[in-house]
């Protein structure tokens, strides 16, 4: 019986087909290869590192948090309540600076007024302060 | 002992004499120490990024665990 398929053509022995294995392997690593180097030209990863370090490596430390499945979790709420705590900060330290002032010239112009009143005012015979 | 203001005061820059030259030490340390941080990681940029993300990660999988 003759090994041939249905049109006349023999079908491909081992070596071809392991050739051609190889050939689309290479396609592949190829392909990978050209994608990988378009996704690190579009995120341009080095630029980034060279101009922040600190930045990126923060960035990517944060992805893997959010990937390691940190989003929903004690620390990340405690983290945003103390990054809340912080941000408001400032604006209670001014808000409690100019209520201090407000008290202390509060306290200071009532003091002078008492000042000024017990100067103006005369000395009383009724006073029961006063010598005999 | 009496310590008048004069003597605390000259104590006081004593030690500011002595403490300052450690302190300008410390902080050229840092300085330098930071630098040769920027630079590994400029000369490596995947592994560090590998290695950022590798530990948040493992910090997050740390956190999202219920103890």
């Amino acid at each position: 019986m003759d090994a041939t398929n249905g049109n006349g053509a023999s079908p491909p022995g081992i070596g071809q087909r392991v050739d051609q294995v190889g050939r689309d392997a290479q396609t592949l690593i190829d392909d990978a290869r050209t994608a990988v180097n378009e996704i690190q030209g579009r995120l341009d990863l080095r630029g980034r590192v060279d101009r922040n370090p600190y930045g990126t490596l923060l960035a990517a430390a944060g992805i893997g948090y959010l990937l390691g499945g940190g989003l929903f979790s004690p620390l990340t709420a405690r983290v945003l309540r103390l990054g809340v705590k912080l941000a408001a900060l400032p604006f209670v330290k001014d808000e409690l600076l100019a209520m201090a002032h407000g008290a202390v010239d509060g306290f200071v112009s009532s003091a002078r007024e008492r000042e000024v009143q017990a100067r103006a005012a005369p000395p009383s015979s009724s006073d029961p302060h006063r010598a005999v | 002992m009496e310590t008048s203001p004069q003597q605390l005061s000259e104590r006081a820059r004593e030690m500011q004499a002595r403490i300052a030259p450690q302190l300008e030490e410390a902080r050229e340390n840092l300085i330098d120490l930071n630098q040769r941080a920027i630079a590994f990681i400029k000369e490596r940029p995947g592994t560090c990024l590998l290695g950022a993300l590798a530990f948040g990660f493992i910090v997050g999988k740390l956190a999202s665990r219920r103890w």
